[in-house]
């Protein structure tokens, strides 16, 4: 019996270390120390505020680095004057992304047009990867 | 979910922004998407001075 018993256990404790670790729901971490604020924003992972973030970041990376060639004398001024319209090209772009999405606050999801704010989203990229270049 | 290094690089940004603002306010949470735009508006200010500036040293 206790070898059976032993076996049984043996054979959980398998099944328990073959099974995939499971995955934490982030706001039950996010309660621990003083991460209150991520609940509200890793809980939106992956909506429409996640996919738009990075590009208006990159665009402001954009900037940051057409100014420094400006100052070092990399680029002329015509050449920064015509990537700032650029940029500003893609920055509305991208905020008519947003209007197009109208994202509900609570669910993190479009309301509005998503075919359009896809659409709208990877036109503004295209643009950027042009301005990365 | 496969990410690219860029953008991941500026979620950090991003988030590493927001949560200095926040702190450095007293705020427990912060908007993502005004933090962004307020990142790039800044950098939209910046870079148009240097433009200006330039313009008026040629001039």
């Amino acid at each position: 019996m206790k070898v059976i018993l032993a076996c049984a256990a043996l054979l959980v404790s398998a099944a328990v270390s073959a099974a995939p670790p499971a995955i934490e729901p982030i706001e039950a971490n996010a309660q621990v120390g003083s991460g209150v604020h991520m609940t509200a924003t890793l809980a939106t992972f992956g909506s429409f505020e996640w996919k738009r973030a990075p590009s208006v970041t990159r665009l402001a990376i954009a900037r940051r680095t057409v100014l420094t060639d400006l100052r070092n004398g990399r680029i002329g001024v015509d050449r920064a004057e015509v990537l700032q319209k650029r940029a500003d090209n893609v920055r509305s772009l991208l905020d008519r992304a947003k209007a197009a999405c109208r994202q509900d606050d609570r669910t993190a999801k479009c309301r509005g047009d998503e075919a359009a704010t896809e659409r709208l989203l990877a036109q503004a990229n295209a643009e950027l990867a042009v301005i990365f270049k | 979910m496969k990410i690219k290094v860029v953008d991941a690089r500026a979620i950090i940004e991003a988030l590493t922004n927001g949560i200095d603002d926040a702190m450095a306010h007293g705020r427990h949470e912060f908007d993502l998407t005004a933090t962004v735009e307020a990142i790039d508006d800044r950098a939209r200010e910046d870079l148009q001075k240097a433009i200006d500036a330039a313009r008026k040293a040629g001039a």
